[in-house]
C-alpha cells in the first residue's frame, strides 16, 4: 500500500459504555501513520449522547482539523434549533460534514426534521454522514440503539439531492437491499466500517454497489484499524479499485 | 432563626396553590423573612383547566394576599385564554387590582390563537407574561407547554416581553429553542434542576436575560443556591437575583421593605 | 459549624448525557474547601455504564483516596463475576463502599443477585450505597431509567442486616414514606442530595426521620454543591443535629 489514504470514519474521546483506551487524537494518528492513513473524517464519541452534542464537538473540533483531519459534528435534527446551529457548525467549529446517529437518537432518516437538516447541511457545504449502528445492536449494554430501516435512506436522498451523503457503519446485506437505488443516485457514498462479517466482503458488495461508492472506515477506536484494512488488503479487486476506496472516493464525496 | 445574609432579591416565580393558600402563603411569608427576600410575585394556581368561576376565586386569593402583605407580594393575573372572559377579567385585575403580569399554564399550549388576544394585550400594557414551560420524558401533561412553543409565540409577537419559566424544564431542549428570540427571558425554578444547567444556559442567552425564581412553596435554597455556585461575576449574580426582574417588571409595588 | 464536614455523595469524571465542566477532583476538592467539607465518598460517573464498571474506577480509585476521600466502587450485581471481584474492590482499589445503580442497570434491588452482593459487601466491610436515582427521570435523554422500589430496597437491607446501607439520590417523600424502616434498623442511612423539592425541607424530614440517620450529600458535580448546604445551614434546627448531618452520622455509617 502507499501512502495518502483516507479514513472516512473514526473517532476521538470517551464511549459511555466501556473504557476507550486509545481514544486521543495522538492515539489516532499513531495508528492511522502506522498504517499509511493521512487523513480522513473525525467524530467526537463524548458528543453523541450529550443532550446539546456542540458541547462536546466545541472541545475538540479546532484540535481534530489542526492535526489534518477533517471534522464531523455530532447533530440530533430532534433538538430544537438544529437547523439554525448548522451555521456556526460550519463556520465556528469548521466542520466539514455533519454525522447523524439515529440509532441512538431514535428518529426514522426519512422524517421532516432530518430532510431540513440535511438540506440546509447541503446549502451550507456540509457533507451528512448517516451512522447506522455505532455497536453491534447484539451488545448493547444498558442502552438499546433503535435499529434503522435502511430502506427509507434512498427517500432522503431525493429530498436533498444536493447535499453529499455517507451511510456509515452499515453492513453489507443492508447495502444490498437498497443497491440499486444508491447506484443511481450521484450523492451517496457508503463507508467499509462494518463490512466484518462475511468472507470477501468488499468482493461481494462491489459485485453489487458500483466500487466508485464505498470508502475506507474503520470504526477506530470503537472497532479495529487492522481489520477493514485487512478487508482492503486481502480482496481480488484490482488494485486501482483499492486505490479509489482507500482515498479518491473520500476526496470525492468531501470535496 | 439563622437567616440568610441581607442581598437584593425579587423572586419572580412563586405559588399560593388552590389547595391550602393559607398554608402556602404562611410558608412563603416566613420564607421572605428567612431568606431576606425583597419581593415574591405571587400566582394562584389550582386545577391544570381552571373554570372561569376557579380563575375568579384565585385571582382574587392572590388580590388578598397582596393587600394583607404589600410589602413582600406583588401578583400575576392568572389567565385561562379559553375564557370569553379572559380578556375583561386581564382589564380589571391590571386596571384596578395592581396586578403586574400575566401568568399562563396549562388550558392551553402558549402558541394556541386563542392565547393571542392575550399577547396582543400584554403589548399594549408593556407588561410581561409568564409561561409555564416543561418538556419531560415521562408524564408529559396535556397543554404542557415546551420551549418551542414558547419560540413561536416570540416569533410572533416580537414586541412581547416573555418569561419562559423553569427553563423550558430540560434546559438542553427548552433555551436552545429560545436562545436567538431576545424578547424570551427565562427563569430556572423547578422540581428539576442540574448542576450545570445555570451556567448552561447563561452561556447561551447571557445573564440578562436569566430571572431568578424559585416556584417556592417548592425549595427556595436549591434555586438560590445555584445562583451562588454558578461560574458569573457577583454583578451578574446581582443582575440575576435582582436587577433585570426589576428592570423588566416595571409595575412592582415597594413599601420601603 | 465543626471541622470535619463530610460529603457522602459526590463524583468525579465524565457523564454521557451532558459536558461535566467541573469533573476533575481538583475541582471537587476546591469546590468542598470552598464549603467547608473535609471529606466524603466520591464514586467515578465513567464507570455507571461501562460494561466492566472496574475498568473505569481502576482508573482513579487511588487518586480518590489520595486526595483524602473514601472511595466508592460501582458495581452491577447482574455481571457475571461481581461477587469474587468484591475482594479487589476492597484489597486492591482500596474502596470503603460499593456504589449500586439499579435506575441505570435495571434490576430489582430485592434480586437475588443485589442480595448476595450485599451480603458478601458486608462481610468485606464494605458498606453498600443504593442509587435511588442519576438524574430526574423526567429529563432522561436517550436512556431511560427504570424505577426503584422503595420496598425493594428495604427488603434488601432487611436482607442484609450486617451490611450497612446508605439510600443516595432518594427523593424525601420517597424517604418519608419508608421512614419507620430507616427508623427501626440500624444499618440504613439516606443522602440529602436530592433533597430538592420542599421549602425548608430538613425540618419536614426531622418530622418522620430520625436525624441520626440523615447525612448531606451534595451529589456533585452532577447537582451543585451550595443547594443542599444552604438547606442545613438555615435549617431552623439545633445546631447539634446540622453537626449530626454534616460529620458524625457520616462516620457512623463509614466506619
Amino acid at each position: 500500500m502507499t501512502f495518502g489514504y483516507n479514513d472516512s470514519c473514526c473517532f476521538t474521546g470517551s464511549w459511555p459504555f466501556r473504557k476507550i483506551h486509545k481514544g486521543s487524537m495522538t492515539d489516532l494518528m499513531a495508528a492511522h501513520k502506522k498504517h499509511g492513513i493521512t487523513g480522513g473524517l473525525v467524530g467526537c464519541l463524548n458528543s453523541v449522547f450529550y443532550n446539546d452534542p456542540y458541547e462536546g464537538d466545541e472541545e475538540v473540533a479546532k484540535l481534530i482539523r489542526s492535526c489534518g483531519y477533517r471534522f464531523a459534528a455530532t447533530v440530533n435534527p430532534m433538538l430544537p434549533g438544529t437547523v439554525e446551529e448548522l451555521d456556526n457548525i460550519k463556520n465556528v467549529l469548521g466542520a466539514d460534514a455533519i454525522r447523524l446517529y439515529p440509532s441512538n437518537h431514535g428518529y426514522a432518516c426519512n422524517c421532516g426534521e432530518v430532510k431540513e437538516v440535511a438540506k440546509r447541511a447541503g446549502e451550507l457545504g456540509l457533507k451528512v454522514v448517516i451512522t447506522i449502528i455505532t455497536e453491534d445492536l447484539r451488545l448493547d449494554y444498558c442502552f438499546k440503539q433503535t435499529p434503522v430501516n435502511c430502506r427509507l435512506i434512498p427517500e432522503l436522498l431525493d429530498a436533498c439531492p444536493d447535499t453529499k451523503f455517507l451511510i456509515s457503519c452499515i453492513k453489507p446485506h443492508e447495502i444490498f437491499v437498497i443497491a440499486d437505488e444508491l447506484n443511481d443516485r450521484d450523492n451517496v457514498w457508503v463507508d467499509t466500517a462494518r463490512f466484518s462479517h462475511e468472507f470477501m466482503a468488499l468482493d461481494s458488495v462491489t459485485k453489487r454497489l458500483s466500487h466508485k461508492k464505498i470508502v475506507f472506515g474503520s470504526g477506530s477506536p470503537l472497532l479495529s484499524m487492522r481489520c477493514m484494512l485487512l478487508n482492503a488488503e486481502c480482496t481480488d479487486l484490482d488494485d486501482d479499485i483499492i486505490e479509489k476506496i482507500m482515498r479518491s472516493n473520500f476526496e470525492d464525496f468531501i470535496s | 432563626m439563622k437567616r440568610l445574609p441581607k442581598r437584593k432579591v425579587i423572586d419572580v416565580h412563586t405559588h399560593i396553590l388552590g389547595y391550602d393558600p393559607e398554608a402556602n402563603i404562611a410558608s412563603l411569608v416566613k420564607a421572605a423573612e428567612v431568606y431576606n427576600i425583597d419581593k415574591l410575585l405571587i400566582s394562584p394556581l389550582k386545577s391544570l383547566f381552571s373554570d372561569e368561576e376557579e380563575v375568579k376565586y384565585l385571582n382574587d386569593y392572590a388580590t388578598d394576599a397582596v393587600k394583607r402583605y404589600p410589602d413582600i407580594f406583588d401578583a400575576y393575573v392568572y389567565l385561562n385564554p379559553v375564557h370569553d372572559n379572559a380578556l375583561e377579567l386581564m382589564k380589571r385585575e391590571i386596571e384596578d387590582k395592581g396586578k403586574v403580569a400575566v401568568k399562563l399554564w396549562m388550558c392551553t399550549f402558549c402558541d394556541d390563537p386563542r392565547a393571542y388576544p392575550i399577547y396582543e394585550k400584554c403589548i399594549e400594557y408593556d407588561i410581561p407574561v409568564l409561561i409555564h414551560s416543561f418538556l419531560k420524558t415521562v408524564g408529559q401533561l396535556e397543554n404542557e407547554t415546551t420551549g418551542v412553543h414558547v419560540h413561536n409565540v416570540a416569533q410572533r409577537y416580537p414586541e412581547a416581553k416573555i418569561v419562559m419559566a423553569h427553563l423550558g424544564a430540560n434546559c438542553y431542549h427548552g433555551v436552545k429553542a429560545i436562545r436567538n428570540d431576545k424578547n424570551v427571558w427565562v427563569d430556572f425554578c423547578g422540581s428539576i434542576y442540574r448542576g450545570d444547567d445555570l451556567d448552561y444556559t447563561i452561556r447561551q442567552v447571557g445573564t440578562d436575560r436569566v430571572l431568578f425564581g424559585t416556584d417556592m412553596p417548592g425549595s427556595y435554597t436549591t434555586n438560590y443556591g445555584q445562583v451562588l455556585d454558578a461560574d458569573i461575576t457577583e454583578a451578574q449574580a446581582d443582575d440575576i437575583l435582582y436587577n433585570n426582574t426589576a428592570k423588566l417588571f416595571d409595575r412592582l409595588h415597594w413599601y420601603g421593605r | 459549624m465543626m471541622n470535619k464536614y463530610y460529603d457522602a455523595c459526590s463524583f468525579i469524571g465524565n457523564w454521557p448525557f451532558r459536558k461535566i465542566h467541573k469533573g476533575k477532583i481538583t475541582d471537587l476538592m476546591a469546590e468542598h474547601k470552598k464549603n467547608g467539607i473535609t471529606g466524603g465518598l466520591v464514586g467515578c460517573l465513567d464507570s455507571v455504564f461501562f460494561n466492566d464498571p472496574y475498568e473505569g474506577d481502576e482508573e482513579v480509585a487511588k487518586l480518590i483516596r489520595d486526595c483524602g476521600y473514601d472511595f466508592a466502587a460501582t458495581v452491577n450485581p447482574m455481571l457475571p463475576g461481581t461477587l469474587e471481584e468484591l475482594d479487589s474492590i476492597k484489597t486492591v482499589l482500596g474502596a470503603s463502599a460499593i456504589r449500586l445503580y439499579p435506575s441505570n442497570h435495571g434490576y430489582s434491588c430485592a434480586s437475588e443477585e443485589a442480595i448476595a452482593v450485599a451480603k458478601r459487601a458486608g462481610e468485606l466491610g464494605l458498606k453498600v450505597v443504593v442509587t435511588v436515582r442519576t438524574e430526574d427521570i423526567r429529563i432522561d435523554y436517550c436512556f431511560k431509567q427504570s424505577g426503584v422500589a422503595m420496598a425493594d430496597i428495604v427488603a434488601l437491607a432487611k436482607a442484609c442486616p450486617d451490611t450497612k446501607f446508605l439510600f443516595s439520590n432518594i427523593y424525601v417523600g420517597e424517604a418519608m414514606g419508608i421512614a419507620p424502616a430507616i427508623n427501626e434498623c440500624n444499618n440504613i442511612w439516606i443522602d440529602i442530595s436530592r433533597f430538592n423539592h420542599m421549602l425548608f425541607v430538613i425540618e419536614k424530614a426531622l418530622e418522620k426521620i430520625d436525624a441520626k440517620k440523615i447525612i448531606f450529600g451534595s451529589g456533585f458535580p452532577l447537582l451543585t454543591m451550595k443547594c443542599m448546604l444552604l438547606n442545613v445551614e438555615y435549617a431552623e434546627v439545633d445546631d447539634s443535629v446540622k453537626e449530626m448531618i454534616m460529620s458524625s452520622n457520616y462516620e457512623d455509617f463509614i466506619s
